[in-house]
Order: structure tokens, then C-alpha cells, then sequence
């Protein structure tokens, strides 16, 4: 089971490193390769969930690998959402070349996710960070057009000052703590009573330079260019899963884990979350093109997790974990649609479509578990963790948060009805008389994340007891 | 059987069978998804009558299966849901048969029939919860399917309103779920079971009547529901009579007529807002000159009378309301099944270009008239007797001058009701050659109209269960008490 | 069979008839005839048979609190007698007229109906559903306004209109008794005076149920129904049955369930006397035969109110003889004209001079029917004005009785016009007429002139229901007295009336003309004539511009307020939103640097 971490790592590893070789054997062997391996790392994350939130540990040369709750979570939503890419790039990508070099990065960035996710000390957090974010600037320009490399140069410049942040973080940890190692801090922090004022100075590194990469209003800037300009599949990734495992992922480990955060780190949690809800819905509603508003949405999104975090009681919490997994699926759903739509219609903009889902059966009604999804309408699974969260709001007396996740939800709700309207619902545009759906595996990607939408929100319990609740535990300690 | 299982099996065979008809539209079997949209509908109905025996009885049972801690499908079986799953499944499958006529052949049949059997499935599910939480579960996924229905046509107008429609009640319905979870933070469950008796605060109130109104179209939150007219009419038909509208009312009844306890200072609050929904929308079917936005008014005016009854708070009043939800589903059903066949024949839906139709369609007329007439509370149509009952009971409550305001409306009911009939169906006929509707949707509109005269007849029928489903008020408030 | 079945029989067996007729038959107008005669034939008999035994009383279980009960009472059966009596003539009248009635289907089924509907209000003992047969009668009534064919929808809609609505006053009435008397019982005698609810609930009752007779302000469909009815249909239903029932329940309502009070009576009174004024003065300058008739129906419900209000045994009795004699000579008088404006090819008065020499035996008819609607002795009419000006005067309401005597000289004036037109100089030349057609005619006109003489030998019956208080009470209106005089004063000063008016006028027909012409009354007549106070014109007029108000200034503005606030929202939001994403590295990093600081100033301030 112990090696199973290590393999974690090592399989998206091997993959890169074979994938040139392999994709120069036949024009299908590097799906084959990226597939395999994306369905490898599947099983493996899955095979951690009977532990039920115990500790796994590897320790190599010093550093230390290991599985908890909370690490088992995030894994489970990176692998299976980074599968489905994989599984929907093999047709989506006929239209790029370099399909080797493609999934390479895919899976450089998987494995930089694994990565910060196994890590047990802030600078490899940080240096697997960087795997990422590396990863990620290539993806997102990897269509050698003009706006994808505009973009990505954006995102760049401003992860970078992302990481400077970090860094600085770290730095001012170093120097007065003298350690990074996760249980080495929790043991410092905790003997340090009250507010520890070197951390909070390094708090407010972090939250901005993890909001950065989480896209926490204000920091969100990056996003809504490099989002859209990626292929799809990248988009999905991004929006899905990469802002939170570099962004909330390590803002949960910082704050709940390692140290416990007083209520003023909280309500910055929480102010941040509302402007980032609020902010992110309102641009969202404006925009034409479908990936910009799906990415403005992630913006929303986030809003709603960090709002959980932030209230920081049990249900609170839970219904934060339970929306990033629930997120990851819904958003990378909808991604993909957007992408099949791109795929057949070459276009982003919503009002040169009109009543596609006559043409495109699948990606439509995909397209209608994702909207119901994420406005959270029962018994999709975002309404489990929109419930918890407001749940919470309330058990935190903080009522007029609770207001607004309600208020925005029907927003989200209002625009992404806006979006079915241009795209699906309705009287087919006459341009797209001879449109087709999609290839099989990318029908079939949109399939089963829809599926999954569903499921998750039927068998909502399950989900909670054997990947939230422990990954919930870690962050109540021993509350 | 026993009760568990048939009672799953209505809420099953719905719900869970629906998920059989996008299978046949796959396979290349468009044709056959009415059939199968009629038999499991009907299939519910027909199960739904094993169920009437023992709610006679005064039997009541409860289930439930624990999910998460404060989360569990619990299933309640008692007259109340007797009444309103025999009831709505009733209309629903004379509504499902009538679609075999009226739906015509294309691609978006098997989607049709999917969603308008999802959404009775949705409709049995709400009936039977008794946990707040899947209340509002079903509650939505009937908000779902209406939208997909009333965009059927796919006129970018008709996508608009849908979307109105799905947002407004949608809306309503989360500010709903925010009151359940105040409820909930304050007695630590959303049993209704154990909030019986229990008072709730006049916040969450005010929320969970945000979620009845707006489903059950009160004013100011009712425009949906005429803007909903643009779907077909089977579908307004089914919004109206058999399933949407009605779920706020038995939501409504569900969670206070013997549940929750709304503060005493905001009953008389509730009858006022339900009188101004039900007199000012009575004033909009009387201008209206679209046939069904005024039939869909008037709905929004007999919900509003249908809350009088619940919201007086006393035995008459409560079989009256339940009455009334029967009453006025076989009515509007019949009459927007009829404005169906007026809308195939004619080709419009302004009654101002209709008239003289009562010689191309002699019994659309006479169904029709007997449908209104009911609606208007004239014996010896069903509809009488539960305004009889309504206004009973809110005289019965000491609410007398609601009482004589609701007369009031009841008036401006029967004026636009007859007016409608007289420009629709008399004076001179107008317009190219008109006719009949086919076999199959006469029939069912006639069956609407004969089970409106007769429920009328066998009124102690449905009244024995309507009392029996009263239950314990019975025993609390059973005297003719004036206040 | 026993006798609970039989005495459902009048209600089932025409109600099944109209069952039958509507499907099976089709375009057999004098076989459903035949069907509809052999339907009320039937019930007659199977109530004759019940009538001659012990009084009956059953019920049958139906609502928990409400049982269909039904009895019948010597009272009743003396009721029913003449509901039964009607029916029978106008299905033999139909043998003949029906030809000539547009929808015969729709009309025969519909009198049907509405002769069970009618046997249903006197037979149950049960409000509710006395109110339920009530208004399946005003739905048959509907339909058979109907069955006239074009022109007739409006009508049609008024008469249900006004009749649904004088019903949901009556159902709250209903309501505020049972909660203010505590019970289901007819006859709880509450005081009016007793509360405010109580006064209310008799006021709601009296409206409601003087609506069914046809007292102002509801009256006003009935002239229109009688221009656009069949003759047999309105002198079955509006002339007849309408006002048994009507005044039938208003009896119950003013005696049985209530004991009224002066208030009480002050408002029955107004109500009353304007209800004789409203219709008798048009009637003296109408034009149409039919109308004439259809007022001169309204102006005896206010005598009728009147007498009831008194709550004297004389006033009650008064009124309820009026209004079988009433009911008698009027269905007559409709019979009679439908054959008339047959030949003469119109009701109007100018058209139909000297018609009855034509059809004499009609005429002769119609001329019995004329004795006792002026109240001439010994007729019916003649006992129940007197009966009426007893229990006023005993009363000692002075004011009333003047205004009730001068009423009484206006309908002298009336009728004695309307003799003059029909009996004036014109063709003598005797046409053949149906039998079916004349029969009813003279049969009940003869009954008209009979009534005072049965009534006479029904003391009786009116004893059962009424606390006689001193015996020979008929008779007492016999004795010579002030009254008496007064009473006959009457067809002196009408008589004088209409010569004095008559020896003005070129022809018959014109009598009263003139009277248009008069400065306040003529103008006030004209606009009467167009409706301009009509309580039903003038309703719809108020309803529609209420709802016109509430649909544009409220309804409409819900979806205005809430697009405006979506718009500008929309816009406001938008141009706030943009500005700051122009798409430059400095702004965003600026954001950022911005972000940070809030941060930290959340943090350690």
C-alpha cells in the first residue's frame, strides 16, 4: 500500500518519459500510454479509500510522502477528472499536433498535482507547485495561437508574482521557525499560544499568493483568458482541479491543518469567498463567450469553498471539501461541452449557436447535468454541498452570507439557463443543419462525468463517509 | 403487498421507469414512448387506488432510511397523500392519453414523454416525503421538468419564459430550502415527524411561503404562470390541474396543516396575501384576452382561495382546500385540454378572433362550459362544494370579512369564466372553417368534464377522505367556535 | 314501493329523462315532447300517490354533517301541488310551441332540470341542498335562456350571473347563521337584533333570496329574459317556479330562521317598495307585451316582501297566496301571448290590438288571468292584497300601505291598458288554434279566478306553518271595514287612471305615452330604458374598470418593475464590471497588490 504513494508519482513519471518514444510507434499508442496511465493512477487513488482517513507515510531521502484524509480527496478528484481529459483528448485532439507532447504535459501536470498533494513540506509543496504552473503555461499556449500564448504569458507573469509571494512566505516561516515540515509547525505553532504573529504575517503572503492560484477575487485576473485559450481538456483541468489543489488545497493544509486559524484569518476566508461569489457571478452573466463564462464561474465557484472554509464549523467545512470535489466534476463537465461545441462549431461565441442539442444529443444533455449542477439543483451533486455550506452559514450565525449563496445560486442558475438558451435550448440555427456530435471517447468523457454528477448527488452519503468526512476530520482536528 | 412496496412502487415506477423512454428514443422507437409514458403513468394511478382502502381507515405509516445523520429518505403514507397521489395521477394519465392526439411525431417526442413522466414521478416522490430535505429534492426536479416542457415548442420567446419559469420557482424554492435550514438550525432535524407541533420562527416562515407561493404562482410571484401558457397545452394542462401548481399547496399543507406551527400573529397575514392573489388575478383573467393566460390566471385565483382554506386553520376549511385541489384539477385540466382543441381547430389563442365554435365543436363547448362552471363554484360541479367548504371554514375561523371578500372574487370568477365561454363558443362564428378535436382528445376532455359533474354527485366520497386526512385537527378544532 | 322512493321520484325521473334526451334524441323535437310530458306525468302521479298519505320525513346519509333529508308536509304538498299543476301545462303547452323554439333538445332537457331542481328546493329539509338544487335550477335556466338561440347569450349570461352571485351571498349568509346560531336548523328563529354577525347574515340571506324572486336591484335580467324566452320557457321558470321557490325561501328566511327586528324591517320594506316602483312605472309606458308582463312579474315580489316583512300572520299569509296566484295568472298570461305574437307576428302592444278577437279563447284566458292580477274579488289576488294590507296596516306601517295602495292603482292601470289593447276593435275573425296551446291557457286561467276559493280551503295548510293566532283569519278580510274601501278604492282610481289617460291618446297602445315625455319622469324612463340603471350594467361596468385598474396599475406592473430592475441592474453592473478588466498586466498587478493589502489589513487590524 506504502508504495503505492511512491507509484503515485512514478507512473504519471514513466509516462512522460516513454511518451516520446511510444507516439512516434503509431499515431494511437500515446492515447493508449496517457490512457493506461491516467486509468492506473485511478485505481491506485481509489485502492487508498478503504483506509477511511488513516495516515499513510513513505519517506524518501529525506522526504516525506504520505496519504491522508485530506490528501486522499483532493487525489481522487485530480485522477479521475485528469482520466476523463485523457480519455476525451484522444478524439479531441485531432484538430492540434504534437498529441505526444500534449499528453506528456498533461501528465507532468498530474504528476506535479499527485505531488503537492503527497508532499508533507511547504517548499516541495511549493517546488511540485511549480511542476504545475510550468505544465500549465505550455497547455495553455499549447494551440500556438495568438491569444493562447497572450495568456499564457499572462498567467505567467502573474503566477510569478504568485510564487514571489509564496516564497517570501516561506521565507519569514524559515527564518523564525526554523522548519517547513508540516508536523514540525503544527508542534511549534500549537506551543506558541494565541495568535502566532510570525504566521500571521506569513498568512497574508499566502492567502495572496494561494488566492493568486486559487483565483480568489482579486486575484483572479489571470484566469478568464488562460482558462478559455487552453484546448479544452486543459481547460477542464484547470478550472477543475488545478486551482484547487494549488490554491485551496494548500490554503486548507496551512490553515486548518498545520495551524488552526484564529477567527480574523477566517473572516478574510470569508470576505474573500463573498467577493469572488458575488463578483465572479456578476462578470460571468456578461459574457458571450461560453468559456470565458464557464471560467468566470470557476471564479464563483471558488467563492462558494472559500466561503465554507471560512465559516469554518464542521458543516461549513464539509460542504467546502464536498463542492471541491463536486466542482471538479460539474466544471470539467461543462468544459469539455464547451469544448465539443468548439471541436464541431469552431467557435467560442454563444450567439453564432442556437438549438445545437438537436445536433448534438450527448454534449446537450451532458451540458444540462452541468448547468443543474453547479446552480445546484437537486439531485445533482451541488446541492449537497451548496446545503452544507449554507447549513453552516447558519449554524456560524452568519446570515446574510447565508442570503447570498442562496441569492447567487439562482444567479448561477440565471446565467447558465442564459447559456443553454444560446447553445442548446431552442430552434436550431440554420448554419449548423449538417452539425454532427462529437467522436466516441469525447461523448463518452462527457458521459461519465455527467453520470457522475448525478450519482454523486444520489449516493451523496456514501461520498460524505468515505472520501469527505475523513478529509474533514483532518481539518476539525481534534475539534 | 404490503404498503411499503406499493407505496415505492408509485413513486417508482414513475420516476425510475421514466429513465426506460430516452432508451426507446435511442433505439429508434419514437412512436412507442407515448404508450409507455401512458402505462406507467397509469400503472401509478392504477396503484394508487390499492392505497385509498386504507387511508379510509385512518391508517398512517411511516418509513424511513437513514442516510446521514440528519439526512434520511423517510416515506409517509397517510390520507393526505392518498388523496393528493390518486388525485394528481388521475389527471396526469387522462393528460398523458390526451398527448397521444395532440403531440405530433418529431424528434423531441421521446423527450416529451421522459420529462412529463419524470415529473409525476417527481410529484408522487414530493407526496410521500415527509422529510424536508427530499420535499424540496422532488420539489426541484418537478421545477426541472417544467422548464424543459414549457420550452417545448423551442420559439426563442417560449425558451424565455421557460427559463422564467424554472428561475422564478426555482428562486422561490431555495430561499424555501434556507428556511428549512433555519428550521433545521434550530430543532436539529428535518423530520416532519418530530417538528410536529413544533412553532417556527416568523423568519423561516416567511422563507418556506417564498417557496409555496412562488411554485404555486401566488401574486407578485405568479407571472410565470401565465407566461407559461406558450407550452403545449397538455403541459399547461398538467402544470395547472395535475402536478406543479398543486405542489405548493400540498407543500403547504404537508408542513403546517398538521406539522409545523406558523406564530399565530401570521395566519391572518397568510389569508390576506392569499385573498389579494386570488381577487387581483381574477381581475387579470376578466382583461385577458389570450385564452390561456386567462385560463392561467384564474388558476392563480383558485390557488389563492385553495390557500384561504388551508390558511383558516380549521376543519372545513382544510377539506375544502383538499377538495378544491381535486376540484379544480379535473376542471382546469379540462379547460386547458380544451383550449387545446380550440387552439388545434382554430389556429390562435386570442379569444377575440374566436366565436361561434359551439357549432364546429359541440362537445369541446359543452365540456368546456361545465368545466367553468365548476370552476365558478356553481353546482352541481365538483367546484362548488369546495368553495362551499372554504368559505365555510374561513367563517368557521372567524374571518368573516375575508370571507365576504373572497365572495367578492368568487363574482368577478364567475363573470370571466362565462364571459370567456360566450366569446369563445357563441355569437358569430368567425375566421376560416374550424373543427372538432380528435377522438382520442375529445374523449378525454369529456371524461374531465363527466368526472367533474360526478365527483360533484359523490361529493361524500372524496369528502370522507379529505376528513379523514384532516386527522388529528379533527379532534382539536371540530366545533363551530364564534370568535 | 314505499313511500321514500316515490317522493324522490319528481327529482329522478326528469332528471334521468334529460339524461336520455340529450344523446338519444335527436331533431325529434314533439317525441321529447311527448317524453317531457310523460316525465312530469309520471312524477305528478308518484307525488300524488305520497301526498294523499301521512306526512314523510327521510334522510339519507351524505356529508358528515350534512344528511340529504327530505319530508314532505301538508305545507309542501300544498306547494308542490302547484309546481306540479305548472309543469303539466307546460309540457302540454310544449306538445304545440316547441316546434318553435330553436334548440328544442337543449330547451326540453333544461325544463326538465329544472323542474327537478325545483321539486329538490321545496322537498329538502336540507340548506345546503336547497342551495345546490337551487342553483342547478338557475344552470337549467341558463341553458334554456340558451336554447332561444341568437340574441340570447347575453341574457343567458346576466340571468346566471346575477343568480350565481345573489348564491355566494347566500352561502355566506348561510355560514355566519350556522356559526351564529350554533346549528344546521331552518328554524332556529334568531333574532336579527342579536349582533352584528346576525344582521349581517339576514341581510345576505334576504338579498340572496330575494334575487331568486326577482326583487330589486337583481330584477333586472328578467325583462330581458321575457323579450329573448320562449313563452313556455319563461312562463314555466322566471314567471312561475323562480318566484315559488323564491319567495318560498324568503318566507323561511323572514320567519323561520330569523325573527326580525324593526331595522330588519325597515330595510325589507325599502327594499320592497322600490321593487313595486321600479317595474310598475315602466310598465306603464312599455311598449312590449312581454315586458309589460316581465315587470308587472317583478312589481308583486315587492308586495310579497312587504307582506313578509310584517311578521303578522295576515302580511306572511298575503304574500304567499300573491305568489301562487301570481305565479297562476302570469305563466297564463305567457301562454297566452305566445300564441298571440304568433299571429301577430310580434309582442309589440301596437301590433297585437285587437288580437284576442282573433284567438278568443286565449283571449278569454288571459282576460280570467287580468281578474285576479288586478286583485279582483273573489280571486286569489284579491285575498292576498287584502291579506298583505292587513298585516301592514296591523302593523301600523301607515306610510307602507299608501305606498303599497298606490302601487295597486298603478298595476290597475297597467293591466286595464293591456285589456284595452288586446280586446280593442280589430279583425273579428276567429283563427283555428292547437289545442295544446289553448288548453293551458284556460285551464290555468280559470285556475287564476279559482284561487281565492282554494286558498280559501287551504287555511288549513297555512295554519301548519304559520302560528294562526285567531281563526276564520281569511275570512276576516271580508268583513267590511276602512280597509276594505281602500282595497276597493283601488280599481276605482286605476280604472279612472287609464281612461283619464286613454281619452288622450289615439290608440290603445299609446296610453301613457305621453308620460315620457314629462319633464323628470320621461327623462328618467329614457335612461331606464337604456340601461342606465341597471344594477347589473352598472356592476360589470364597476367590475371591469376594477379589474382593468388592478391588471395594468398592479398585475402588468409586477413584470415592469421587475424587467426595469433587471435593465438597469444589467447595465449598471456591466459598465461597473468592465471598466476595471482592460486586459493590461499593470491594472492586474495592481489588483493583486491591492488584494494584498486588504488582506493584511483584515488580518492584523
Amino acid at each position: 500500500m506504502i508504495t503505492n504513494i511512491g507509484l503515485m508519482l512514478l507512473l504519471p513519471l514513466a509516462a512522460v518519459i516513454l511518451m516520446p518514444w511510444v507516439s512516434r510507434l503509431h499515431r494511437r499508442a500515446a492515447d493508449v500510454l496517457a490512457a493506461l496511465a491516467g486509468l492506473g493512477l485511478v485505481g491506485l487513488c481509489l485502492r487508498f479509500i478503504p483506509l477511511r482517513g488513516e495516515t499513510l507515510t513513505l519517506r524518501v531521502l529525506n522526504t516525506q510522502f504520505s496519504v491522508d484524509g485530506l490528501s486522499l480527496l483532493f487525489l481522487v478528484v485530480v485522477n479521475v477528472v485528469a482520466f476523463f481529459c485523457i480519455l476525451y483528448s484522444i478524439d479531441y485532439m485531432n484538430h492540434y499536433d504534437g498529441r505526444g507532447k500534449f499528453y506528456a504535459l498533461l501528465l507532468l501536470m498530474v504528476l506535479g498535482l499527485n505531488g503537492v498533494l503527497l508532499v508533507r513540506d511547504l517548499f516541495s509543496l511549493y517546488v511540485y507547485l511549480e511542476i504545475v504552473s510550468i505544465a500549465s503555461y505550455v497547455l495553455v499556449a499549447f494551440g500556438l495561437k495568438w491569444d493562447g500564448i497572450e495568456s499564457a504569458l499572462k498567467y505567467l507573469l502573474l503566477s510569478v508574482v504568485a510564487t514571489g509571494l509564496i516564497l517570501v512566505g516561506l521565507g519569514i516561516m524559515y527564518l523564525n521557525l526554523g522548519t517547513l515540515e508540516f508536523a514540525e509547525l503544527k508542534l511549534l505553532l500549537a506551543a506558541g499560544s494565541g495568535p502566532n504573529t510570525v504566521f500571521l504575517l506569513a498568512a497574508a503572503l499566502f492567502i495572496a499568493g494561494f488566492g493568486l492560484k486559487a483565483a480568489i477575487m482579486p486575484f483572479h485576473a489571470w484566469l478568464p483568458d488562460a482558462h478559455p485559450s487552453a484546448p479544452a481538456p486543459i481547460s477542464a483541468m484547470l478550472s477543475g482541479v488545478v486551482i484547487k489543489v494549488a490554491g485551496v488545497y494548500a490554503l486548507t493544509r496551512l490553515f486548518f491543518d498545520i495551524y488552526p486559524s484564529p477567527a480574523r484569518v477566517l473572516n478574510v476566508f470569508l470576505i474573500l469567498g463573498v467577493a469572488s461569489m458575488i463578483g465572479g457571478a456578476l462578470i460571468a452573466y456578461f459574457q458571450s463567450d461560453i468559456k470565458r463564462m464557464f471560467a468566470y464561474s470557476s471564479i464563483s465557484q471558488i467563492g462558494y469553498i472559500l466561503i465554507g472554509l471560512g465559516l469554518g464549523n464542521p458543516l461549513g467545512l464539509i460542504g467546502a471539501l464536498f463542492h471541491v470535489l463536486n466542482h471538479a466534476l460539474f466544471k470539467s463537465l461543462l468544459f469539455l461541452n464547451s469544448g465539443a461545441l468548439q471541436y464541431r462549431t469552431h467557435t467560442r461565441d454563444m450567439n453564432e449557436m442556437g438549438g445545437l442539442e438537436h445536433r448534438m444529443r450527448v454534449t446537450g444533455i451532458t451540458s444540462i447535468f452541468g448547468t443543474l449542477s453547479i446552480a445546484g439543483v437537486p439531485p445533482f451533486n451541488g446541492f449537497w454541498s451548496k446545503l452544507f455550506i449554507i447549513l453552516g452559514a447558519l449554524a456560524a450565525k452568519q446570515y446574510v452570507v447565508a442570503v447570498l449563496a442562496i441569492f447567487l445560486s439562482v444567479f448561477t442558475l440565471g446565467y447558465f439557463l442564459l447559456m443553454q438558451r444560446r447553445v442548446f435550448f431552442g430552434k436550431l440555427n440554420l448554419k449548423w443543419q449538417d452539425l454532427k456530435e462529437v467522436p466516441l471517447t469525447m461523448s463518452l468523457a462527457m458521459i461519465f462525468l455527467a453520470a457522475q454528477c448525478l450519482l454523486v448527488g444520489i449516493f451523496f452519503n456514501e461520498v460524505l463517509r468515505y472520501l469527505v468526512e475523513p478529509a474533514a476530520a483532518i481539518l476539525l482536528g481534534g475539534k | 403487498m404490503d404498503m411499503q412496496t406499493t407505496v415505492l412502487l408509485v413513486i417508482g415506477v414513475p420516476l425510475l421507469g421514466s429513465l426506460l423512454i430516452p432508451l426507446l428514443g435511442w433505439f429508434k422507437l419514437p412512436k412507442v414512448t407515448g404508450y409507455v409514458c401512458v402505462a406507467l403513468i397509469g400503472a401509478a394511478h392504477v396503484l394508487s387506488w390499492t392505497l385509498l382502502g386504507p387511508a379510509l381507515g385512518g391508517i398512517t405509516t411511516h418509513w424511513s432510511k437513514p442516510l446521514y445523520e440528519w439526512a434520511s429518505f423517510s416515506l409517509t403514507f397517510d390520507a393526505l397523500a392518498a388523496f393528493m397521489a390518486f388525485t394528481a395521477s388521475l389527471i396526469a394519465t387522462l393528460i398523458a392519453i390526451y398527448s397521444l392526439g395532440y403531440i405530433e411525431h418529431g424528434e423531441d417526442e421521446p423527450e416529451y414523454y421522459f420529462v412529463v413522466t419524470l415529473f409525476l414521478g417527481a410529484m408522487m416522490g414530493l407526496v410521500f416525503s415527509s422529510n424536508l430535505l427530499f420535499l424540496y429534492l422532488f420539489w426541484e426536479i418537478s421545477a426541472l421538468a417544467c422548464w424543459r416542457l414549457i420550452g417545448y415548442f423551442r420559439e426563442p420567446d417560449y425558451i424565455w419564459k421557460a427559463d422564467k419559469a424554472f428561475l422564478v420557482t426555482f428562486g422561490g424554492a431555495v430561499f424555501m430550502l434556507l428556511g428549512f435550514a433555519l428550521v433545521f438550525a434550530q430543532y436539529g432535524t428535518f423530520e416532519l415527524a418530530e417538528l410536529r407541533g413544533q412553532e417556527i420562527g416568523p423568519v423561516a416562515l416567511l422563507l418556506i411561503l417564498l417557496g409555496v407561493f412562488s411554485k404555486s404562482a401566488t401574486v407578485p410571484l405568479h407571472t410565470w404562470l401565465p407566461d407559461a401558457g406558450v407550452a403545449p397545452s397538455t403541459i399547461t394542462s398538467l402544470l395547472h390541474a395535475a402536478i406543479l401548481v398543486k405542489i405548493g399547496l400540498y407543500g403547504f399543507a404537508r408542513m403546517f396543516a398538521n406539522g409545523m406551527v406558523i406564530p399565530p400573529a401570521w395566519e391572518t397575514g397568510i389569508l390576506i396575501a392569499a385573498l389579494v392573489s386570488a381577487f387581483v388575478s381574477a381581475c387579470a383573467a376578466l382583461r385577458e384576452t389570450n385564452i390561456k393566460r386567462m385560463l392561467a390566471y384564474s388558476t392563480v385565483s383558485q390557488i389563492g382561495y385553495t390557500f384561504l382554506g388551508l390558511a383558516a386553520f380549521t376543519h372545513f376549511g382544510y377539506i375544502g382546500a383538499l377538495l378544491y385541489i381535486m376540484a379544480h384539477g379535473l376542471a382546469k385540466g379540462g379547460l386547458f385540454l380544451c383550449a387545446g382543441i380550440i387552439e388545434h381547430g382554430t389556429h390562435t389563442k386570442d379569444m377575440t378572433k374566436m366565436g361561434g365554435l359551439i357549432q364546429k365543436m359541440p362537445i369541446t363547448a359543452f365540456c368546456y362550459i361545465v368545466c367553468a362552471l365548476s370552476i365558478a363554484g356553481i353546482p352541481p360541479m365538483a367546484g362548488f362544494f369546495s368553495k362551499y367548504f372554504v368559505i365555510s371554514g374561513l367563517v368557521e375561523g372567524g374571518h368573516t370579512y375575508i370571507a365576504g371578500l373572497a365572495i367578492l372574487t368568487a363574482v368577478v370568477t364567475l363573470l370571466y369564466m362565462l364571459k370567456s365561454f360566450h366569446v369563445i363558443f357563441m355569437g358569430a362564428p368567425r375566421g376560416e372553417s374550424h373543427h372538432e378535436g380528435s377522438p382520442v382528445m375529445v374523449g378525454v376532455v369529456a371524461v374531465l368534464a363527466v368526472l367533474t359533474v360526478i365527483v360533484g354527485a359523490l361529493m361524500h366520497l372524496p369528502f370522507e377522505l379529505a376528513r379523514v386526512a384532516d386527522g388529528e385537527r379533527l379532534v382539536q378544532v371540530f366545533t363551530f367556535l364564534w370568535r | 314501493m314505499n313511500a321514500d322512493v316515490l317522493l324522490l321520484l319528481p327529482i329522478i325521473v326528469p332528471l334521468v329523462c334529460a339524461g336520455l334526451i340529450l344523446p338519444i334524441f335527436r331533431k325529434r323535437s314533439v317525441a321529447i315532447a311527448w317524453l317531457a310530458l310523460l316525465a312530469v306525468v309520471v312524477s305528478a302521479a308518484a307525488f300524488l300517490l305520497v301526498a294523499g298519505g301521512p306526512a314523510v320525513q327521510f334522510a339519507i346519509p351524505w356529508m358528515e354533517l350534512f344528511r340529504l333529508e327530505f319530508s314532505l308536509t301538508g305545507w309542501k304538498a300544498f306547494l308542490l301541488f302547484f309546481v306540479f299543476a305548472f309543469q303539466l301545462m307546460t309540457a302540454v303547452y310544449c306538445l304545440g310551441a316547441i316546434r318553435r323554439v330553436a334548440k328544442p333538445l337543449l330547451f326540453l332537457a333544461f325544463v326538465l332540470v329544472a323542474f327537478a331542481a325545483a321539486c329538490g328546493v321545496i322537498l329538502t329539509d336540507n340548506l345546503l341542498f336547497l342551495l345546490i338544487a337551487w342553483e342547478v335550477f338557475l344552470v337549467a335556466l341558463y341553458a334554456v335562456i340558451h336554447s332561444s338561440g341568437d340574441g340570447a347569450e347575453g341574457v343567458a349570461m346576466k340571468a346566471l350571473v346575477i343568480g350565481g352571485s345573489s348564491d355566494f351571498l347566500m352561502i355566506l349568509g348561510l355560514m355566519l347563521y350556522f356559526a351564529v346560531s350554533g346549528g344546521m336548523a331552518m328554524d332556529a328563529h334568531l333574532p336579527v337584533a342579536q349582533s352584528t354577525a346576525s344582521f349581517l347574515s339576514f341581510l345576505l340571506l334576504f338579498l340572496g333570496a330575494g334575487a331568486k324572486a326577482g326583487m330589486f336591484p337583481f330584477h333586472t335580467w328578467i325583462p330581458d329574459a321575457a323579450e329573448v324566452m320562449p313563452a313556455a320557457g319563461f312562463a314555466a321558470l322566471p314567471a312561475s317556479l323562480e318566484k315559488v321557490l323564491g319567495i318560498y325561501f324568503l318566507f323561511i328566511v323572514s320567519y323561520q330562521m330569523f325573527a326580525l327586528n324593526e331595522a330588519a324591517r325597515i330595510v325589507m320594506y325599502a327594499f320592497g317598495l322600490i321593487t313595486v316602483f321600479v317595474s310598475i312605472v315602466p310598465a306603464l309606458v312599455e311598449e312590449n307585451l312581454r315586458k309589460v308582463l316581465a315587470l308587472t312579474a317583478i312589481s308583486p315580489v315587492g308586495f310579497m316582501v312587504a307582506g313578509l316583512a310584517t311578521s303578522e300572520v295576515a302580511g306572511m299569509a298575503g304574500a304567499l297566496l300573491y305568489m301562487l296566484t301570481h305565479a297562476t295568472y302570469k305563466s297564463c298570461m305567457f301562454f297566452a301571448v305566445g300564441q298571440f305574437e304568433e299571429h301577430a307576428g310580434g309582442a309589440r302592444l301596437s301590433s297585437l290590438q285587437g288580437i284576442a278577437r282573433l284567438l278568443p279563447l286565449s283571449g278569454l284566458g288571459f282576460l280570467l288571468a287580468f281578474t285576479a292580477a288586478v286583485s279582483l274579488p273573489p280571486t286569489g289576488g284579491f285575498i292576498a292584497k287584502d291579506l298583505i294590507f292587513e298585516g301592514v296596516v296591523e302593523r301600523g306601517h301607515y306610510l307602507v300601505f299608501l305606498a303599497l295602495w298606490i302601487g295597486a292603482i298603478l298595476n290597475m292601470a297597467v293591466f286595464c291598458k293591456v285589456i284595452a289593447v288586446l280586446w280593442g276593435r280589430g279583425e273579428d275573425r276567429p283563427v283555428p288554434a292547437a289545442a295544446t296551446l289553448t288548453a293551458p291557457v284556460l285551464v290555468l286561467g280559470i285556475g287564476a279566478v279559482l284561487t281565492g276559493w282554494i286558498f280559501t280551503l287551504a287555511a288549513p295548510v297555512f295554519g301548519a306553518v304559520l302560528p294562526v293566532e285567531h281563526a276564520g283569519w281569511i275570512a276576516a278580510v271580508w268583513h267590511l271595514s276602512p280597509l276594505t274601501v281602500a282595497s276597493y278604492s283601488i280599481y276605482l282610481f286605476g280604472a279612472l287612471l287609464f281612461f283619464a289617460a286613454r281619452a288622450r291618446a289615439a290608440e290603445p297602445a299609446a296610453t301613457f305615452a305621453s308620460l315620457r315625455q314629462s319633464p323628470v319622469l320621461g327623462r328618467t324612463l329614457e335612461l331606464a330604458r337604456q340601461k342606465k340603471f341597471d344594477g347589473y350594467e352598472i356592476g360589470v361596468k364597476v367590475v371591469n374598470w376594477i379589474a382593468e385598474l388592478v391588471f395594468r396599475r398592479f398585475e402588468r406592473l409586477i413584470d415592469e418593475v421587475a424587467d426595469w430592475i433587471i435593465r438597469t441592474g444589467r447595465a449598471f453592473s456591466g459598465a461597473l464590471l468592465s471598466a476595471p478588466h482592460d486586459g493590461t498586466y499593470s491594472t492586474y498587478l495592481g489588483w493583486v497588490i491591492v488584494g494584498l493589502a486588504i488582506v493584511a489589513a483584515l488580518i492584523f487590524v
